[in-house]
């Protein structure tokens, strides 16, 4: 690559000559229209000539030229730009007025990572994020930011959801990758995105269409979202900007979820006891634990004891000891400013954040540094970036604890467990183990075995360091007017490094050395696993070199023509390694540690007839290799700014798709057109002075990893009869691999009303995955039953409105933005089935034809059973009770469908209201036409003792029962047929459709005008409030439905910040 | 300017930029090793055969208050029903296709691998190996997805699709039975050069594998004369038999565990899928075949214990029971073939060196004598049955036999109330070609 720098430099230094003429000297002065203030560094240039120059403190400038008949354009932030043709020579000093730009459509750049086109003359779907807005929520991360503003985008809630959590017009895949691409400075960025420090954020683009996307090729099918960072500017003083917040969450409800009540536990626990559920495991050789209610039984405790448990529930204990209220810190200052030929940004950001769950904190260090120089007359132009972040994240909280049930399979703790005791010290809870069997290991002498969550809090120590690192550097030379050759590099370094020490006082590193603790006759003890900590390490580094030249060129001609364009070619070559590995007997205070056999095999200590144990081994290596190589080009055409045609097109080649799909080449391309119809001379229609229609066309990718043109085979170990190793074939050849293509049609119109009261577009699309990876049935004489690779379609559509409007415009000042998106999307052309209980899942995507792909199957359901409060489905359409048979004999066609589980409808509708120096907004939002299923009671788990749901205390207990609720009788053993039935059964799904307040921003602003001694200055003091509640649901339950499974729903968070400038 | 000179630039060095394999540990079979490995997953399935034929050959009977257990494949293979599979896709179909197709890998794979003197032994056994498999394979799918052979139709007869290349986009028709027989001969043919004489681990073919094989398929042909020859080649690489009176009766397996320790009759080693049929506790040999044994023959308490269950399987387990070659079939192909050739003395010599081995040593054995080639070959078949149960043969040979009046057999069962019966030369004979292959390839179905 080093010979294309050297052919840039080589460009640089190719001198240019300028003539001598005759000169006029045009001298002038630029105000503010408003009160004729002067304004300081405003730009004026001779058009056509690449000369400029800048106001004074007084306003004032002098320019020369040797064209009599010259065309200035004078600009500033927040101006109106103006053009003004002059005939020299002068006889008086021009005084040019500039008008305050505070319409609403301002010509807004939008910066799609590869160029930046005026909004007016975009073919495509681009919603452009401002700073204003962006910085409207306080949030330690930037993405967050577009929640609830972006029309078309929507976050995936709850549990299951993708990272990041983002859909874009819905998601036009099935088995490759879900979410938006994100592209930091020009390139994609594939580190964490919570490393990113949001004040260092300019805007953001989400480009959504086939004309805005294509651009990004092969990955760009879920949308693209485009984060630009700050830079300094030309000519401007030197400006700080300083923002600090402090941000405080309440304690998550540990209430959300309705769990049975600590007394119907027990009394269940008594019940069971009564039946002998628990004699099997008393003997049991796993030495199972049983809650302090059954061993009080087997005691046979006093009646008075138990009862005195039932006054508590753990959960309250959590809320105490294992919560407590967040708090998150940010400061932010940075400084940008600029000369002549050289501007720069400098920037520092410190996050501090204690999580709501005690021992979980993070913090972040940022630091970033620009620099941009320009030589011979800004023809040439250096630039250099240095961003690095490094967070810390530590995981030593609890968030709900588990133990193990009688009989060994996992349960929540009983409700009645205590942390600590009445005078304050921290409680051993049952876990693992039996007592007795704990009792016995401390007269072998073993270690300590008991479980104390509070002390494991505070002797845990899993810290994850993650360090990124992204250093761009780019040339620009303009070759001639209008043309631009650029190349840009850059290098990303990402580290994460996870260090989990679990010390000999740790429960963890306990019970791993005394499992495998040999008690020798004599009494004296053998410890495989030496004594010590254990520590687990896992690093992983993510490497990426990218480069990409490019050309730019805009030229405009006799003010009818305009061609903007631009073509380049791409290499990006990203390394991904990833370690884990184990130490055992780890001494922290020399980092000496102990060495392990691995391959002998052990006798359990807990359990002796289990004679083949081995030590836990960690250590394992990956490395993944992604290469691209991508030509591409977008050309746009106006004419008369009044009609505009875009192409765009782009080739890749990857390591990931073989040699034929890259010979091939499948290119993606687009086209568009955008008519503003309000310039014709026709048009008359005075109330809406601006009408624009566009529509565009075109094919983005997308791409799936999990698959490979190769025919790769996977090593077993050797078979253990004939001693050879063997392989198995993973991926029988696919020389037609290809990637996912999503054809797109956007149809938009923009408007805006008289003095721009009303304004907005209305946008409708088609979405059409293409070649999606499937998997799809093989004739099996191929050796294959099925096969994955380019089978399936989607197809989606909907539409995206947004309107603004400007209610009042006086002192009182109230703006509403109003956002409506819809999203259809079903399957088609997809053979293969599932099984049942694929479509039951409702967080995997199970496709079937016709079907959405994420969406809520369920068992038909008849009620309960009025005799004995059984739940009923049915079976070849009669009303049964045979659950086996209903189960059985159900096909995934024969489920009922409800419908999708992602909200089909949403949008946003926020009012700011501004007066003097306050101002004040909120935003609802709503999400509609959409289901959720709720957790249900699993009467297995509770005739294991294990605990359930709170709609126990509604099953049906007499006849009538059935009158007044669903939730079916207590089964006199355990029957899973029966849960699995009822579980899955239509009862459960629930509308999702709600209207939420999401948050409310209450800000003071003081801004001093434009003085003479500091070109700016403002300060603002806000208060924010985040997930203030749902102002209206259509479920009757208590849930919120997008986190009907959640522990428990985000917790409401206040911040209070200042930010100023100077 | 700049553009052009970086395309033509990057052009160049491109390909070698997208070679670099996408993940570390993806194993991308390139090496002679490689190849190997694919070939040796035998355990799973390289080294299986077909388990429905033996369902439905007649050998074994449950109660018949199991067969309501048994899932609809096995249920309706053992009551010879017309529809076996129900739509349903079913292991004896896929898999003997499935070791095609890892057959075809390795023999395409192999083009990429050049060869140097160090390497030719190795890529020899590798080439002829995947050759003998894909042999192997297409005859288990010849003999019970086509129909019998004769050799003055064998031309007009359906086979099944006959695949050479691993590209699994191909669609490939049926064609002639008798193409099915030149592909599996010429492909032993052609291994045969390339095998090690004796391969030291019996999952692996070889010269004497290849030759027996070679019997194995010109006996069903009716090419006797062939058929002799091969045999005593394969017998001429290994050719001992175990005398039974080593073996220990009371045990709950008489033989060692085949796929590690290969007793000395083992020439090949292949068994069966895994049978819930053969997995039940009241499967027993019909009492048509265990009463032919003589109380002096050692094969009846070896092969069955008390309750007529199956335990003498040279695998030396109840579940993987073997069905490869070994050396007793082929003093059985030799000695029935000699008969139909005329060659009476040779043939019931060759059954008597068998049935000295098997017989109790502690009577005097009492040579087989028969004077006419009926004779000789309704001794040499009963042998030949009671022998070689459990071996996957015995489907076949119902098929060619019955073609002959002299040895026709009709199959029977009752459940229900209801008498099921396989009448000789039935279309049921041949079994039906699962559904999903007929809908995705549209070849031709059965006719049942």
């Amino acid at each position: 690559m080093y010979k294309i720098f050297i052919h840039i430099y080589a460009l640089a230094f190719i001198s240019l000559t300028v003539h001598a003429q005759e000169k006029w000297t045009i001298e002038g002065k630029v105000i503010d229209k408003l009160d004729a203030s002067p304004i300081v560094g405003a730009s004026i240039t001779i058009q056509d000539r690449n000369l400029g120059t800048l106001t004074d403190k007084n306003g004032l400038f002098k320019i020369s030229s040797s064209n009599t008949n010259i065309t200035l354009s004078v600009s500033y932030l927040g101006f109106l730009t103006k053009k003004i043709n002059v005939e020299l020579p002068l006889d008086n000093p021009l005084i040019i007025a500039l008008e305050r730009n505070d319409q609403l459509l301002e010509e807004v750049l939008i910066n799609t990572g590869y160029q930046s086109i005026p909004k007016e003359r975009a073919t495509g779907s681009f919603v452009q994020i401002d700073n204003e807005l962006l910085n409207r929520r306080a949030s330690t991360d930037i993405l967050s930011r577009l929640e609830d503003v972006t029309p078309g985008l929507i976050f995936t809630r709850g549990i299951g959801t993708g990272n990041p959590p983002i859909t874009i017009r819905g998601q036009s895949t099935i088995q490759a990758n879900t979410g938006p691409l994100v592209v930091v400075d020009n390139f994609p960025y594939e580190g964490d995105f919570s490393s990113i420090n949001p004040n260092d954020v300019e805007s953001i683009t989400v480009l959504k269409d086939a004309a805005a996307a294509s651009i990004w090729g092969a990955r760009s099918g879920n949308g693209v979202i485009v984060i630009t960072t700050k830079k300094g500017q030309y000519n401007e003083k030197t400006k700080v900007m300083v923002n600090s917040n402090f941000t405080v969450g309440h304690k998550p409800n540990q209430f959300y979820q309705s769990r049975i009540s600590t007394s119907d536990f027990i009394e269940i626990e008594k019940m069971l006891f009564g039946q002998n559920y628990y004699k099997a495991a008393e003997t049991s050789s796993n030495k199972y634990p049983l809650t302090p209610v059954v061993e009080m039984l087997i005691l046979g405790g006093q009646e008075s004891e138990i009862e005195a448990l039932k006054q508590y529930d753990v959960r309250n204990d959590y809320d105490k000891y294992l919560n407590r209220q967040s708090l998150n810190q940010q400061y932010s200052v940075n400084v940008t400013g600029g000369g002549e030929n050289q501007m720069y940004y400098l920037s520092v950001g410190h996050d501090n954040n204690k999580d709501n769950i005690i021992g979980n904190d993070f913090n972040r260090l940022t630091l970033s540094a620009k620099n941009t120089f320009s030589f011979i007359n800004k023809r040439l132009e250096f630039s250099s970036d240095i961003n690095y972040s490094e967070s810390n994240r530590t995981t030593n909280g609890i968030s709900s604890l588990s133990i193990t049930g009688p009989y060994g399979s996992s349960m929540s703790i009983y409700p009645y467990a205590r942390l600590i005791d009445d005078a304050g010290s921290h409680l051993p809870i049952t876990y693992q183990y039996r007592l007795s069997f704990l009792d016995k290991a401390r007269n072998d002498g073993l270690l300590n075995w008991d479980y104390v969550p509070l002390d494991e809090v505070s002797i845990g120590d899993n810290k994850t360091r993650y360090v990124d690192y992204r250093i761009n550097t780019s040339a620009k030379y303009k070759i001639m007017n209008g043309l631009i050759a650029s190349v840009l590099y850059q290098y990303t370094n990402s580290s994460t490094n996870k260090r989990n020490l679990q010390s000999v006082d740790s429960y963890y590193a306990r019970n791993q050395i005394n499992r495998l603790t040999i008690v020798n006759p004599d009494g004296s003890l053998e410890r495989p696993i030496p004594l010590g900590g254990i520590v687990d390490y896992g690093n992983g580094v993510l490497n990426s070199n990218n480069v990409r030249a490019q050309l730019n060129f805009n030229r405009e001609w006799l003010e009818l023509h305009r061609i903007d364009a631009v073509a380049g070619a791409e290499f990006r070559d990203q390394l991904n390694n990833i370690r884990n590995y184990r130490l055992y007997g780890y001494d922290e205070e020399h980092a000496l540690n102990g060495l392990v056999n691995y391959l002998s095999t052990y006798k359990s200590y807990i359990n002796p007839s289990s004679t083949s144990n081995r030590i836990l081994n960690q250590d394992s290596e990956k490395e993944l290799v992604d290469r691209f190589v991508s030509y591409y080009s977008n050309i746009a055409y106006s004419y008369l700014n009044r009609y505009s045609l875009s192409m765009s097109g782009r080739l890749d080649q990857s390591n990931l798709f073989g040699v034929n799909t890259n010979q091939k080449g499948v290119p993606l391309y687009s086209i568009g057109v955008s008519w503003n119809l309000s310039d014709e001379a026709f048009y008359k229609f005075s109330a809406v002075p601006y009408l624009k229609l566009r529509t565009t066309f075109g094919y983005n990718g997308n791409i799936d990893k999990s698959t490979s043109a190769y025919v790769t085979a996977s090593f077993s170990a050797r078979d253990t009869n004939t001693g050879l190793r063997y392989a198995t074939i993973q991926n029988p050849p696919n020389p037609e691999l290809r990637w996912e293509r999503v054809k797109v049609i956007n149809l938009a119109l923009d408007f805006s009303s008289k003095s721009g009261f009303l304004s907005g577009s209305i946008e409708f699309f088609r979405k059409q995955g293409i070649d999606l990876i499937g998997v799809t049935p093989y004739v099996p004489s191929s050796g294959i039953e099925q096969f994955k690779g380019n089978y399936a379609n989607t197809n989606g559509q909907g539409m995206d409105i947004v309107l603004d409007s400007r209610i009042l415009r006086n002192k009182l000042k109230w703006t509403n933005s109003f956002f409506f998106s819809t999203i259809k999307e079903v399957v088609s052309n997809y053979k293969q089935l599932g099984t049942v209980s694929s479509y039951r899942d409702d967080l995997q995507i199970t496709p079937m034809e016709g079907k959405p792909l994420y969406g809520i199957y369920n068992y038909a359901w008849a009620g309960l059973d009025p005799e004995n409060g059984n739940p009923r489905g049915y079976l070849n359409g009669e009303i049964s009770t045979d659950y086996a048979e209903i189960l059985k004999e159900t096909k995934p066609e024969d489920l009922v469908f409800i419908g999708s589980s992602r909200p089909t409808v949403f949008g946003a509708f926020r009012n700011t209201f501004s007066y003097n120096n306050f101002s004040f907004s909120f935003n609802i939002s709503y999400r509609l036409k959409y289901y959720f299923r709720k957790n249900a009671v699993n009467f297995n788990s509770i005739l294991k003792g294990e605990g359930g749901h709170g709609d126990y205390n509604l099953r049906w207990q007499k006849a009538g029962d059935e009158k007044h609720t669903q939730v079916p009788s207590l089964p006199t053993s355990e029957n899973l047929n029966r849960h699995n039935f009822y579980q899955f059964a239509e009862v459960h799904a629930e509308k999702g459709d709600h209207v939420r307040l999401q948050d409310i921003n209450f800000s003071y602003n003081l801004s001093r005008k434009t003085t003479n001694k500091i070109s700016f200055s403002n300060l603002q003091v806000y208060l924010y409030v985040n997930n203030v509640g749902v102002l209206w649901k259509s479920t009757k339950t208590n849930l919120d439905p997008d986190f009907a499974r959640s522990l428990y729903p985000p917790v409401r968070t206040t911040s209070v910040g200042l930010k100023f400038n100077f | 300017m700049l553009f052009p000179l970086l395309v033509s630039l990057s052009f160049g060095c491109v390909k070698e930029f997208l070679d670099k394999k996408p993940e570390k540990s993806l194993v991308v079979p390139k090496t002679l090793a490689d190849f190997q490995a694919l070939l040796d997953n035998g355990y799973n399935f390289m080294n299986r055969t077909s388990y429905l034929t033996q369902v439905s050959d007649g050998d074994f009977e449950i109660d018949q208050s199991d067969i309501h257990s048994l899932d609809n494949v096995e249920k309706n293979s053992y009551l010879w029903k017309s529809d076996v599979f129900e739509g349903d896709v079913v292991m004896d179909w896929n898999l003997p296709y499935r070791q095609i197709f890892y057959a075809n890998v390795v023999i395409e794979g192999l083009e990429n691998i050049e060869i140097r003197d160090v390497n030719v032994q190795n890529y020899n056994e590798v080439k002829g190996s995947a050759l003998f498999y894909r042999a192997y394979a297409l005859n288990q799918l010849v003999q019970q997805f086509a129909a019998t052979y004769e050799p003055k139709s064998a031309k007009e007869i359906l086979g099944v699709p006959i695949r050479t290349d691993s590209d699994v986009n191909i669609k490939v028709k049926r064609g002639t039975l008798e193409g099915n027989y030149n592909q599996i001969i010429s492909d032993i043919k052609e291994s045969i050069p390339l095998l090690p004489d004796v391969s030291e681990r019996k999952t692996r073919p070889s010269k004497a594998a290849a030759f027996a094989l070679l019997a194995r398929v010109y006996l069903i042909m009716g090419e006797y004369n062939l058929a002799v020859e091969m045999s005593t080649n394969a017998l001429s690489f290994q050719g001992e038999l175990i005398d039974y009176n080593e073996l220990n009766v009371s045990v709950t397996f008489p033989f060692s565990n085949g796929r590690k320790v290969y007793n000395k009759e083992i020439i090949y080693y292949t068994d069966r899928f895994l049978s819930f049929f053969y997995y039940l506790n009241t499967v027993k040999a019909t009492s048509n075949l265990f009463e032919k044994y003589n109380v002096n023959d050692l094969r009846l308490d070896l092969f069955y214990n008390a309750s007529f269950g199956f335990k003498g399987s040279y695998s030396g387990s109840a579940l993987d029971i073997f069905t490869g070659l070994a050396t007793d079939e082929l003093y059985l192909i030799r000695a029935e073939c000699y008969a139909r050739t005329g060659n009476i003395p040779e043939a019931m010599e060759d059954l008597n060196t068998l049935m000295k081995k098997r017989w109790n040593n502690s009577v005097p054995y009492v040579s087989f004598e028969a004077d006419n080639e009926t004779d000789a070959l309704t001794i040499i078949l009963a042998e030949r049955r009671k022998e070689l149960v459990t071996r996957g043969l015995r489907w076949s040979d119902l098929r060619r036999l019955n073609k002959d009046p002299r040895f026709q057999v009709t199959l029977e069962r009752s459940y229900q109330g209801e008498v099921y019966r396989l009448l000789p030369n039935d279309k049921r004979y041949t079994f039906p070609i699962p559904q999903p292959e007929i809908e995705g390839s549209g070849i031709e179905q059965n006719e049942r």
